[in-house]
Formats: structure tokens, C-alpha cells, sequence
């Protein structure tokens, strides 16, 4: 188990950016929260973040992550919930991998 | 918060694969892991980490290639206004991508809860900080091979949460224009700036889209 001192520290200084990343927005909105246009935007933020950060693996990668958001939605919508969309979806990319899409 | 979790496996074991090229040890990339937990911006900082140690160099990138944690722990707020102050840096540590998905989407259903939203976090921080330990001590041998876990669909696990919890939060027509707004903006985000921004972006636009078209039709004035 070994460790500099100066590896210890930048070590420090990145959990440190990490943090006030994660928290920055956490303790303004403590303040901005007050506001109703703001209000009204985080209401409609999670929803644009998701599909902000599916959309572009899915446009960069081959049918089979296609073939594995189709079963997700699907089997989040039919079978109610979380863990069949979630495994179905990545059986859906094992088994399209298998056929032979990338 | 076990499958989620694992789907860092193949980028944990990458990383750790690079954090000992670059000279790390074995306690030093998991005490990274377990302490930053956020692993694009980890992959960054090994991209500029020379001696001397530019410090400032890496809190700047660290801090700007977490910046959609900004946005994640703004949406977090209204759900834990009373939340004391001790408490808050834990849930601010366990804000990472697919925990904040799956229990914003509690939270916005009423049934949120903060013991499961710390140890999922709590999970994934063990499952990712394991895998870049086994990364480092399997560097150069067959764990650096990642094709196992694509063959398996593993590689989908962190894009298949998103949409899976895109599917339960979606709530019908009000929320397909700022959807289809924020998919334009963050491809073309993409496509102009690079690297993670799209998120960030892609998010901010479909949400401030949503708020002016609601207050649009509810007649009240924007804020200037």
C-alpha cells in the first residue's frame, strides 16, 4: 500500500472539484429556488438531462443499443417498472450482438 | 443498485488499467475512485497528470467535466429542502448519473427516500472504486480485455438507465417538445463543442424551453 504525499494531495485537490461540482448547484438553488421561472425549469430538467445523455451513445453506436432502447421503453411501459426494462434491455443488445448487429 | 453499479465494471477496469501506466499504485487509484467518483473526469485528469502536479489544472477540469452534476443536484434541492446541513455533502457524494436517475424518478413520484438514495450511492462508490482496483492489478492481463462485457451487453447498462427512467418520468405530450428540443440541442452540442457538454446543454435548453412555453400559456410575463 503505497502513496506520495503530492499524488495524496491531487488526489484531494480532484475530490474537492468533484464535490463543489455536485454541490453548486445543490446550495443555489437554495436561493434561485424562490423563483417560479426556475421552479418551472427544473420541472422539465430531468426529463431533457435523460434524454440529453441517451441520445448521443445512441447515435453513435449500431442498431444493437437501438434494439436495447426500444426493449427498455417497451418493457418499462408493459411490465411496470425498472428491473425488467433494465435486464431486458441488456439482453436485448447481448442478443442483437449475437445476431451479428454491432 | 447492483446492475446500474456494475455498469461501470469495463470502465473501472480501463481505468485502472491507465491510472497504473501512469505511475499510480494500488491505493492511490482506489482512494481516487472511491473519493471523486466520477469517472470521465478521473480519465481527464490522468490525461494531464505529469510531475510537477498541476493542481489547478486538475481541480478546473475535474470541476468542468462534472458540471451536469450542477444541474442533477439543482433538480435534487426541491425534493430535500429541509435536509440538514451534515447530511447534505453525503447526497452531494452520492449524486453520480444513474443514482440521481433512479431516485429523482422516486422522488417525483412521491416516493423518494433518502436511505436508498445513500446506499445505492454507497454501492455504486464500492463497485466502481473495486473495478479500478482490479483494472490496476490486472494491468496488461486478461480483466484489461473488454470484450467479455460487451459481448454480455454490459457496455448499454449506463444508457439503458437513462432511458429506462426517461420512460417512467415521461408524462405524455407536455413533455415532447422540450424532449425533442433538448435531443436537437445536445446532438448539435455534440457535434460543435464535444467531449460531455451535451448534457449540461442538451438538459438546460429542453428545461428553459419547458419553462417559457409554460408561462407562455399560463399568460404570465417571462423574467426579463
Amino acid at each position: 500500500m503505497s502513496a506520495s504525499p503530492e499524488n495524496l494531495v491531487a488526489i484531494f485537490v480532484m475530490a474537492l472539484a468533484a464535490m463543489a461540482a455536485k454541490g453548486g448547484g445543490f446550495i443555489a438553488m437554495r436561493w434561485l429556488g424562490r423563483h417560479r421561472f426556475v421552479a418551472a425549469m427544473l420541472d422539465h430538467a430531468p426529463g431533457a438531462v435523460l434524454v440529453s445523455a441517451a441520445v448521443v451513445p445512441l447515435t453513435q453506436a449500431g442498431g444493437a443499443y437501438w434494439a436495447g432502447a426500444i426493449a427498455a421503453a417497451v418493457l418499462t411501459r408493459t411490465a411496470g417498472g425498472f428491473t425488467p426494462g433494465l435486464f431486458g434491455a441488456v439482453g436485448a443488445v447481448a442478443l442483437a450482438r449475437w445476431a451479428g448487429l454491432q | 443498485m447492483i446492475l446500474p453499479g456494475l455498469a461501470s465494471l469495463p470502465f473501472g477496469i480501463g481505468f485502472g488499467v491507465a491510472a497504473a501506466q501512469k505511475g499510480l499504485s494500488a491505493f492511490e487509484t482506489t482512494l481516487m475512485s472511491f473519493t471523486v467518483m466520477a469517472g470521465t473526469s478521473q480519465m481527464v485528469a490522468l490525461d494531464i497528470w505529469a510531475r510537477p502536479l498541476p493542481l489547478v489544472a486538475l481541480f478546473v477540469s475535474v470541476f468542468v467535466a462534472n458540471l451536469r452534476y450542477f444541474v442533477m443536484g439543482a433538480a435534487l434541492q426541491p425534493h430535500l429542502p429541509h435536509l440538514p446541513w451534515w447530511q447534505q455533502p453525503l447526497v452531494w457524494y452520492v449524486t453520480v448519473d444513474q443514482n440521481w436517475a433512479i431516485n429523482i424518478a422516486e422522488y417525483r413520484r412521491g416516493h423518494g427516500d433518502l436511505g436508498r438514495f445513500l446506499g445505492g450511492g454507497f454501492i455504486m462508490a464500492c463497485i466502481w472504486s473495486g473495478s479500478t482496483l482490479l483494472g490496476h492489478l490486472a494491468a496488461g492481463g486478461v480483466l484489461s480485455d473488454p470484450t467479455a462485457a460487451r459481448r454480455l451487453g454490459l457496455d448499454f447498462v449506463g444508457v439503458a438507465v437513462f432511458v429506462v427512467v426517461a420512460t417512467i418520468l415521461f408524462r405524455g405530450k407536455r413533455d415532447l417538445a422540450p424532449w425533442a428540443v433538448a435531443i436537437v440541442v445536445a446532438l448539435a452540442a455534440k457535434w460543435s463543442i464535444g467531449g460531455n457538454w451535451y448534457i449540461v446543454i442538451g438538459g438546460l435548453a429542453g428545461g428553459l424551453f419547458g419553462a417559457l412555453r409554460d408561462y407562455r400559456k399560463t399568460g404570465e410575463k417571462t423574467p426579463s
